[in-house]
């Protein structure tokens, strides 16, 4: 078993709230891992702290054994890590294309070759027909998948994904779930942050659960349904009845 | 209570929604379901007065009021709760509510939606002085449905509230709009969780590319094949 991501007693702290507290995990290579927990428990601070958006008080973060804790998010980008936003931000006036050059240039120096791999990763996840769109004009769903397909564009080992799911129909999610799937197949690790339990129980192979900044269970899916602790938390009652 | 005859809608000349027909009586819960992008929240949108539709007739308690400005709509009884909740971040919990009751003649009145709303909301009367913007997820939707209850309408306009929230909020949150319902309250509800919006609705709707194509009993929604494959997951 060999860790990609490792997060040791990981603080950070917003005037007197205390976001993440005292935090550790460590994410298996291949893995897809589920991180979830009520509104407002760490995750989405979590994943700032991860990919460099934030610094933590304290504690250490280590990407495949080397430590990125104090480095840049565009260090940490070309490093492997790439993360999309709960809110969709793609630049509205630009194309779908274009979106995924930048995306691209975070590992490439000429037009030429940001474009090369970005047409490939638009081909992966779907977009291809849409390439010449203005992003403003693409709907939820596509949003997110363009989301997705700028962060696969830096070329990154570990994916973190913040609630791309979140706002899916049920059609829409069975996509976006296929499209998870095809990546891990790619060889990427991938974090994900959701609220949706129909897309995280069949999808991760292991789930994380945040509460007030720290983890309160972790394990397989089908033993997390049957958590007390994580009924309690955040599945709640309908959850219970269900085991 | 609300009959929307044959509207039709647009954006910029793009048209959104097709000479859609629904109707809702008092003390209903209605859903609209419909995939992302099928004119959902543009339904809501034209009811509230955000949008004047095309072609088509709208009518609230036997009176039209598809051309009235959104306030005049909103005095008549008609509250909109948008979608992504669009509470003011920067203000308190209690100031967010007292826009809410921008309509209220006399501070007795606007005493009482307070007490209503902190009965129904007691964690909002527990945050009153804290900013809205420190809320959680779940509490700023709780905010922004007590927002649209301060004005103390008859029909209720809830767009994607489920939206990003937990599944224990999400249950709270159902909870809520059935208490709601319970207190003479008529709702109209978007969702694009249509298992949950079908379990708790009389009866439902489904808009596909901007028309209606199916209705009836939510009961029965739940059992159509077709509604079963494309916004159940089965």
């Amino acid at each position: 078993m060999t860790m990609l991501l490792e997060v040791e007693n990981l603080t950070k702290s917003f005037g007197g709230v205390q976001a993440v507290d005292g935090l550790t995990l460590a994410i298996q290579e291949g893995s897809i891992t589920g991180l979830i927990g009520p509104n407002g428990s760490g995750k989405t601070t979590c994943f700032n702290l991860i990919s460099g958006q934030i610094r933590p008080d304290t504690g250490v973060v280590r990407f495949a054994g080397r430590e990125i804790t104090h480095m840049r998010p565009s260090r940490i980008a070309r490093l492997g890590i790439g993360r999309t936003f709960q809110i969709p931000t793609p630049f509205t006036r630009m194309t779908v294309l274009e979106n995924v050059m930048i995306g691209a240039f975070s590992r490439s120096r000429t037009l030429g070759e940001a474009s090369r791999l970005a047409l490939e990763v638009l081909e992966f996840t779907g977009l291809k027909d849409k390439q010449d769109e203005l992003a403003a004009n693409l709907t939820t769903a596509d949003r997110k998948r363009l989301e997705v397909a700028r962060a696969l564009a830096t070329g990154p080992r570990l994916l973190l994904l913040d609630e791309v799911i979140a706002g899916l129909n049920p059609t829409e999610v069975q996509g976006a779930m296929e499209l998870i799937r095809a990546i891990r197949a790619r060889g990427v690790t991938v974090l994900m942050v959701e609220h949706v339990m129909e897309a995280v129980l069949p999808l991760c192979d292991w789930v994380i659960v945040l509460n007030f900044g720290r983890k309160i269970a972790e394990d397989t899916p089908d033993r997390i349904v049957r958590n007390p602790t994580v009924i309690d938390a955040y599945l709640g009652e309908r959850f219970r009845a269900r085991t | 209570m609300l009959v929307l005859e044959e509207v039709s809608a647009a954006y910029d000349g793009v048209q959104v929604l097709y000479e859609v027909s629904l109707h809702l009586e008092h003390g209903e819960i209605v859903c609209v379901i419909g995939a992302n992008g099928a004119g959902k929240t543009t339904i809501l949108r034209t009811i509230s007065g955000m949008l004047v539709p095309i072609t088509g007739r709208i009518w609230f308690e036997n009176a039209r009021i598809d051309r009235l400005p959104p306030h005049m709509i909103a005095r008549r009884g008609i509250a909109h709760v948008p979608e992504g909740r669009r509470i003011f971040d920067q203000l308190t919990v209690e100031e967010n509510l007292r826009m809410g009751a921008f309509l209220l003649q006399s501070p007795r009145q606007v005493k009482e939606a307070f007490d209503q709303v902190y009965q129904i909301f007691p964690i909002l009367a527990q945050r009153r002085t804290q900013r809205a913007g420190t809320l959680s997820g779940g509490e700023q939707q709780m905010l922004a449905i007590a927002r649209g209850l301060m004005s103390n309408p008859k029909l209720l306009l809830l767009d994607e509230p489920s939206l990003g929230l937990a599944p224990k909020v999400i249950d709270m949150l159902f909870e809520v709009i059935l208490t709601l319902n319970g207190l003479g309250k008529t709702i109209l509800l978007v969702e694009q969780n249509a298992s949950r919006a079908l379990e708790i609705a009389h009866r439902a709707y489904v808009l596909e590319v901007g028309r209606i194509t199916l209705s009836g009993p939510a009961k029965e929604l739940q059992e159509n094949e077709h509604v079963r494959r494309a916004y159940l997951g089965m």
